[in-house]
């Protein structure tokens, strides 16, 4: 009983289904051959009444007609849709319909649809009337300020919140001290071995490069006055007591700072801090400390390592363009060189380890939770600590100077 | 009046974000051990409720009280030694990206513990076994699927057998067989340690088999609109957002 309803149903199913199927797909089939049968809209014009015949097949994702090009120059005041050929529609046809009913309400055109589906006509209906001008400013906001974190209206809220991260940072180091067992060595080793050895090679050749390059201006200059010997001079202080600590600093500020930014701000974006806070860990402990202090034993460090590569690159350039010979650079050079100019560098990049770690924790906490807010940060990360190793350098190098350093 | 104060206490909280005001004047209490359910539909701030609740987020006013202790103007030590005693398990599960699963878990324990590190891998693999991740101890959050991150977070979440647990939709996008283990792990967990677990969920089986007592939120009413054990809110009230929320799958009985 039970089988017979069953294949009973089946049969019906089946028929169903051809039924369904045949008069779609004989114009399906051809509608994908020739691109003329694929819908069908005329127009036809007379003495101001225009009738509309839509027939055929319509897809979204097919090119819509040009709605203007169907009714060209003619002036009409009364539209009928006609439907009867229609086969097959998705939601592309309703919204040509809303499209043009819009159209000819600005031209106060009667659109009459009357011949048009029930279905289709209430489906017409349900697309929104466009504001487009509140479209237009929601645009506008988005790109007022085009400066990732430096919009200058909250400035003081910003330099409030700097202070604040800096001190929490501070009290959580002396907590630290208390209790050092608690430190995240692991972590620290992780990111000292990041803005240590995987730095090696761009901090060395940027320094041996910007060294030669020192170098071949002062040996050009120099040249002219016959004091070639004096390039010694130039380059050695130069970089000791400026570029190798810059150099080293502005690629950490790009590497390392960007790094600890976009690190910190995808942890924000993935809830991660939330669940550190949750369980009770400072997120200062957990995430600023080890890059700092990673920060700030490896600065000193690439620092002494960019001296030396500076030193070699302006001897090389040296032996090649003045008549000094290398035992006559080292001489001088050592001569020269005393360990308050090497320990200029070593402070310079300590203070500029500070800035860089501070930048980047700091603009990774202050991410917006979209991915779009990580690049952002790890953007303003680079910007900041940039701008603050110039500023910082500006002001150190004549401070030593009046100390006699 | 009891006389042991409510696990949980909320006196007239206003939460939401910045700008708008999600909840209004929600005040709800949960006695200790109590099987605790927040519903209401899409939208209407149960999250941003757990946020609040656990202090990530700064109710505009109101209170909430632990055990009697009041958390919301509490110093950061008092607040840090209540956060040891809950465990929070997030929508998205917010399992520490840089860290396998053993490290995930065990870093509740390295803080908070003072467990020699061979005892915190076998506790490890206990709390793994127990939301069935046995053996998952080395892999990353990325390199397991949406519901055992779930479960992993969940792992987490009673790494320290906390005296409170909040768990954000801890069922969904889990099998229905892995579902009825969780469950029954949740009720396992009050029965023996006496917790309190408060949870959000829209799945009504699950509403029905574990709650003791649930609130109904509602975004419109920006508060309660229903409260009690589901059954008594279910089947006696004639609010149709109520009426609607439980009627397609009330069970049979
Ligand atoms: N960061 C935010 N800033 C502003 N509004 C937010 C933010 N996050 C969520 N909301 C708003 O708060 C409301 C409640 O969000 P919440 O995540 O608490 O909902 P929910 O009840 O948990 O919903 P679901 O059942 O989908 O998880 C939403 O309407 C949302 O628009
Ligand atoms: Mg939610």
């Amino acid at each position: 009983m039970a089988e017979i309803e069953h294949r009973q149903l089946l049969t019906d199913l089946n028929t169903l289904a051809t039924e369904a199927k045949e008069p779609k797909a004989l114009p399906n089939a051809q509608v994908m051959q020739s691109e003329g049968q694929r819908r069908q809209v005329k127009i036809d014009v007379q003495s101001g009444h225009a009738t509309l015949w839509i027939g055929g097949v319509w897809r979204l994702v097919e090119p819509l007609p040009d709605w203007s090009s169907v009714v060209g120059e003619e002036s009409v005041d009364r539209l009928v849709v006609r439907t009867d050929r229609l086969e097959h529609w998705d939601s592309s046809l309703p919204l040509f319909l809303n499209e043009m009913e819009d159209w000819c309400r600005e031209r106060d055109i009667d659109f009459v649809t009357d011949e048009v589906p029930a279905e289709l006509r209430q489906l017409m209906s349900r697309f929104p009337k466009l504001n487009r001008s509140i479209q237009k400013r929601s645009e506008e906001a988005s790109v007022v300020f085009p400066w990732p974190g430096l919009g200058f209206p909250t400035i003081g809220a910003e330099i409030k919140a700097i202070l604040a991260f800096i001190g929490n940072t501070f009290l959580s180091f002396v907590s630290l001290l208390t209790r050092p067992g608690r430190f995240r060595w692991r972590d620290c080793l992780i990111e000292m071995v990041q803005c240590g050895p995987h730095a090696l090679f761009i901090v060395g050749l940027l320094s041996f490069l910007i060294g030669g390059t020192l170098s071949f201006q002062g040996a050009i200059q120099l040249e002219q006055l016959g004091a070639d010997i004096y390039v010694v001079d130039l380059v050695s202080l130069a970089v000791m007591r400026e570029i190798g600590a810059l150099i080293t600093a502005v690629v950490l500020a790009g590497r390392t700072g960007a790094a600890f930014a976009a690190q910190i701000a995808n942890m924000k974006v993935g809830g991660e801090i939330d669940a550190l806070e949750t369980v009770g860990i400072p997120s200062i402990d957990f995430l600023v400390l080890p890059r700092l202090i990673a920060l700030l034993l490896m600065m000193p460090l690439m620092t002494l390592y960019a001296d030396c590569l500076g030193m070699i690159g302006g001897l090389m350039v040296a032996l090649s363009t003045v008549d000094v010979s290398a035992l006559e650079f080292w001489v001088k050079a050592k001569a020269l060189l005393g360990l308050n100019d090497v320990g200029l560098g070593i402070i310079k990049s300590i203070i500029f380890a500070l800035l860089i770690g501070f930048a980047g924790c700091y603009r990774g906490f202050q991410s917006e939770r979209t991915s779009a807010g990580v690049g952002a940060a790890a953007t303003s990360a680079v910007v900041t600590g940039i701008l603050l190793i110039i500023v910082a350098n500006a002001i150190l190098s004549p401070i030593a100077k009046i100390l006699g350093i | 009046m009891e006389s042991t104060p409510p696990a949980i206490e909320s006196d007239r909280l206003h939460c939401g974000y910045e700008n708008v005001v999600l909840l209004k004047d929600l005040s709800f209490s949960v006695t200790s051990g109590e099987v605790f359910f927040i519903i209401g539909q899409n939208g209407c701030g149960k999250s941003t409720l757990l946020r609040h609740l656990v202090g990530l987020q700064e109710p505009f006013s109101g209170t909430i009280r632990y055990f009697g202790a009041n958390f919301t103007d509490c110093e950061p030590s008092g607040r840090l030694e209540l956060l040891k005693r809950f465990g929070v398990l997030f929508q998205n599960d917010a399992l520490w990206s840089s860290m396998d699963l053993s490290q995930n878990l065990a870093l509740p324990m390295e803080e908070h513990t003072n467990i020699t590190p061979g005892m915190r891998a076998k506790m490890v693999s206990f709390k793994l076994e127990q939301v069935g991740l046995k053996g998952y101890e080395t892999y990353f959050p990325r390199e397991l699927s949406g519901g055992m991150r779930k479960r992993a977070a969940l792992a987490r979440a009673i790494a320290l057998d906390p005296e409170i647990i909040f768990l954000d939709e801890p069922t969904v996008g889990l099998d229905p067989v892995t579902a009825r283990r969780i469950n029954e792990l949740i009720l396992r967990i009050r029965e023996q340690l006496g917790t309190t677990i408060v949870i959000v969920s829209h799945i009504l089986s699950h509403i029905f088999a574990l709650a003791d007592r649930l609130i109904f939120l509602d975004r419109k009413q920006q508060g309660v609109i229903a409260e009690g054990a589901p059954r008594q809110v279910a089947n006696s009230n004639d609010d149709p957002r109520i009426t609607e929320f439980f009627h397609q799958q009330l069970p049979s009985k």
